[in-house]
């Protein structure tokens, strides 16, 4: 009796086989997707140039705009240099990648220094902002265009201490686009 | 356990694959920033524009003054004796930088306040003009400039004696 019982059990055993090792293995064929994406590249095709200064008695500041047909230059002087700086300009930035795709554009927030070119003297670059091409500020992630290329400005403002000494100056700080 | 080591391979491989990609999603740019600072350019004026003592006699005519201060008269006018000059302007600012002269571009007026009369100066000119663009190099940062021009003298009834004086502008401009 005993041994038809265990028999019993084999049968059954043998029988919920498939089964049991249904609910102790479970096969699925899932899909791996991924993604490479080209790299993204900004490049400067335009150096930002502040052009000719004069140096005043009082501290006064030059901020570097867009204007609908050149860059301009506005100071909380009266007397704004006149000059016809052909050099005065915002920089220029190239930007390669995936058509269509999103990115944003970040720089520093805190003041950078542009330094002499012989002496010790320094003078603070402030207030960095990106504009598109149509002069419009950039305060949000951009698209890149269909052709994978997107261009964009660079502006900031100077500030001159009274009697700043004379010469030229350079400065740099980064600018990084990164995809969103 | 080996399904547990299954799945930890497997978030392994993805975090790994993740971090590849945040390579190449960001580019950085150094970018550049210049600016050059310069002198005021600041000119003064030495020597007022001077045509002397003159006689305009029966019909007048014109009296030049060149940059090199040289007098020369046309017409009936009579020269005197005594003072005259061309103006002169010394100009200050930045070594080497190019300083552009605008002149008078049309008649300045010179005026008799007594009698109301007046004469007028015209065809101006400028010692070290660099022809084309009308400027000037400061060199070492300072640059002296004299200005000549011709006065049209009218008749002695038009332009009785007495002096006649008046106010031009010159402009200077760094390039």
């Amino acid at each position: 009796m005993k041994s038809l019982k265990y028999l019993l059990v084999a049968i059954l055993l043998v029988a919920f086989q498939p089964s049991i090792m249904a609910q102790i293995q479970d096969n699925k064929e899932v899909t791996a997707k991924a993604e490479v994406l080209a790299p993204i590249l900004v490049t400067n095709a335009t150096v930002m140039d502040f052009g000719k200064l004069y140096a005043f008695a009082d501290a006064y500041t030059v901020t570097l705009l867009p204007d609908a047909t050149s860059d301009k230059r506005t100071s909380t002087s009266a007397n704004v240099p006149t000059l016809s700086d052909g050099t005065v300009k915002l920089a220029l930035l190239d930007v390669e990648g995936p058509a269509n795709s999103s990115f944003s554009i970040s720089y520093p927030t805190t003041s950078i220094d542009l330094s002499h070119a012989e002496g010790t003297a320094t003078m603070e670059l402030s207030a960095i902002k990106a504009y598109t091409l149509n002069g419009s500020e950039i305060n949000s992630a951009v698209t890149m265009g269909e052709a994978g290329q997107y261009k964009f400005r660079v502006g900031a403002t100077l500030s001159l201490v009274g009697g700043q000494e004379v010469g030229l100056y350079e400065g740099s700080f980064d600018v990084t686009v990164t995809y969103e | 356990m080996r399904l547990k080591r299954f799945y930890k391979g497997l978030l392994l491989s993805a975090i790994a694959l993740t971090l590849v990609n945040l390579g190449t999603a960001q580019s950085v740019l150094e970018a550049t920033v210049t600016a050059e600072v310069v002198d005021i350019l600041n000119v003064a004026e030495i020597n007022s524009l001077n045509f002397g003592r003159f006689a305009p006699e029966e019909e007048g005519g014109e009296i030049t003054i060149t940059p090199e201060g040289v007098r020369t008269s046309k017409g009936t006018v009579v020269l005197s004796s005594g003072e005259f000059n061309a103006a002169t302007f010394r100009i200050h600012g930045t070594p080497d930088a190019v300083v552009s002269v605008l002149l008078p571009q049309s008649s300045i007026p010179l005026i008799n306040p007594v009698t109301g009369k007046e004469m007028l100066i015209e065809s101006w000119t400028a010692s070290d003009l660099v022809s084309e663009s009308k400027s000037v190099v400061l060199g070492n940062g300072a640059l002296t400039l004299n200005v000549g021009a011709t006065l049209i003298v009218g008749t002695i009834g038009e332009n009785p004696s007495g002096h006649y004086s008046g106010r031009y502008e010159v402009v200077f401009t760094y390039n």
